[in-house]
């Protein structure tokens, strides 16, 4: 009887694990207006993008970071791997940014990726980043996918994944 | 302009949790936008001047700005000094900063009023709102004007900043004219506040193929009276080698500051300060700060004359920051430090700093 448990409780343990391992690589893509004449951005200004020390396209217009709701699979993505950063961190990081009496970082926060891309699709200078998967469906359409680093996702060394 | 769906949610900016937003809108348009943020802390320190044992209410910072058009709009930052509070109608109201801001473009804007003096990095980086800074105590060279601090961090004036044309290099200019704070304050009698030719220029570079790294150096001179009578040349040149990134938060900054009368000689000062922390798991961040100071005089300011005012020769100082919510910060610090005047003497303290 004890072994019995002892071998549900291992099961459950790794249950999750198990869950995780066979789910797919998910990958991300970021996604601006059509009319941005940006198509090919440096990975490494990608991250200053979402980290607030670029605030402005090269045609000067203030960058709007869309950005999806905490829980989400995009957030996790900007916050654990792009940014290697915290919630609470970053929160700090853009209160900095203000302290230091520099124009402070537009945010929109999004409960989906459909919305996301609508909210590109109506806002010429922001750009969001949402999962790849979620580019086939109507909400994404009309907006434009930006090459990272000359590579567009599902392309060999694509880095948003 | 983009009309608000359902989904859509328009927590603001930095006051909210994770999702940190300012400006729902996109910018461009006229509407005005208030943003306001609070810092304050409180806690218990041993020994931290070298002999006292208390609990303490640190300081109560306000800042807000205010958008008054696309191109301008207005900053204040109040201190509410309580660290030093013995009586509570003796709390000193401190108008930190009180700023009119032109923002023209990257290359070119304005601030006119008050301003931080862009004198390194941790200046304007950090200096007041403890939950901004990672540890509990600022660098020594950063103390207050009317702390003992012989840093100028605060003048009257205008300040000029913006980007330099410089490709991968990513320049940024700060000119600044005005006066510094404390000027002749001081003196006792014949208090003489006039003009003193604070003049600040700095230059530094955030490279854009690292971000997160930025180098930078700034020159300071003005006239400095530290006594009825004096007018000193106080010169300060700072260099500073940042890089704030991540996991990582590695801040390097070097300071020469020279004293020159015609009577009394001259008084050099040398020092420098770094800080390396590392957030280890999702809310642990040790850190360790180590921080030197030396003099040097010519004629009547001799060097051995010199030393006795120097506040302090070393310190060693070590800590973790324990992030308790995303507003919420725990700190725990312990140093070492090492005078000219004073036996080597060791400190501690605990402190919750927070946001609102």
């Amino acid at each position: 009887m004890g072994r019995t448990l002892q071998l549900m409780a291992v099961a459950l343990m790794a249950a999750p694990t198990l869950h995780y391992a066979a789910e797919p690589a998910r990958t991300f893509a970021a996604v601006v207006h059509q009319s941005n004449p940006t198509h090919n951005l440096r990975f490494a200004d990608l991250l200053s993008l979402f980290e607030g020390a670029i605030r402005e396209w090269p045609n000067g217009s203030g960058v709007v970071l869309v950005e999806r709701d905490p829980g989400s699979a995009p957030f996790q993505y900007l916050m654990g791997r792009l940014l290697n950063t915290t919630p609470g961190e970053y929160k700090r990081r853009l209160q900095n940014i203000e302290y230091r009496g520099e124009t402070p970082v537009s945010i929109k926060i999004l409960n989906s990726d459909a919305a996301a891309c609508q909210f590109v699709f109506n806002v010429p200078s922001s750009i969001a980043v949402v999962e790849t998967g979620s580019l086939a469906s109507p909400g994404c359409a009309g907006i434009q996918v930006l090459q990272i680093d000359g590579k567009l996702p599902g392309e060999k060394g694509y880095r948003l994944k | 302009m983009p009309t608000k769906k359902a989904g859509e949610s328009t927590s603001t900016a930095a006051n909210a949790d994770a999702s940190t937003q300012i400006g729902a809108s996109p910018p461009g348009d006229n509407a005005s936008r208030f943003n306001f943020h609070g810092y304050a802390d409180a806690g218990f320190q041993r020994n931290v001047d070298g002999n006292t044992k208390k609990f303490e209410l640190g300081e109560i910072d306000l800042f807000g700005t205010e958008r008054l058009s696309p191109h301008w709009t207005a900053l204040m930052e109040l201190v509410f000094e309580t660290d030093n509070q013995t009586l509570v109608a003796q709390v000193p109201v401190n108008v930190e900063r009180l700023l009119l801001q032109y923002r023209g473009n990257d290359f070119f804007n304005a601030d006119i009023g008050s301003y931080r003096t862009a004198i390194g990095y941790y200046s304007t980086a950090y200096l007041r709102g403890s939950w901004l800074q990672t540890a509990i105590s600022r660098p020594k060279m950063f103390a207050f004007e009317d702390d003992g601090g012989f840093l100028p961090l605060h003048a009257v004036g205008v300040s000029l900043n913006g980007r330099i044309p410089s490709g991968e290099l990513n320049l940024h200019y700060v000119v600044e004219g005005g006066s510094s704070r404390n000027y002749g304050n001081t003196a006792g009698l014949a208090l003489n506040e006039s003009f003193n030719r604070a003049i600040n220029v700095a230059i530094y570079s955030q490279p854009r193929a690292i971000p997160g790294l930025e180098i930078g150096l700034s020159t300071y001179h003005d006239l400095f009276s530290p006594a009825a009578g004096f007018a000193l040349d106080r010169s300060v040149w700072m260099l500073h080698f940042v890089y704030v990134r991540g996991r990582v938060e590695f801040l390097n900054e070097g300071m020469l500051i020279g004293l020159k009368d015609g009577y009394l000689g001259s008084g050099t000062g040398l020092g420098f300060y770094s800080q390396l922390a590392y957030r280890i798991a999702s809310s642990w961040k040790p850190y360790a700060r180590v921080e030197y100071l030396n003099v040097y005089g010519t004629g009547i300011e001799s060097t051995a004359k010199a030393r006795p005012f120097e506040p302090w020769k070393t310190v060693y100082t070590g800590g973790v920051r324990y992030e308790l919510t995303d507003s919420i910060a725990l700190k725990v610090e312990l140093g070492r430090e090492a005078d000219y005047l004073r036996p080597i003497y060791i400190s501690a303290a605990v402190q919750l700093a927070f946001t609102f």
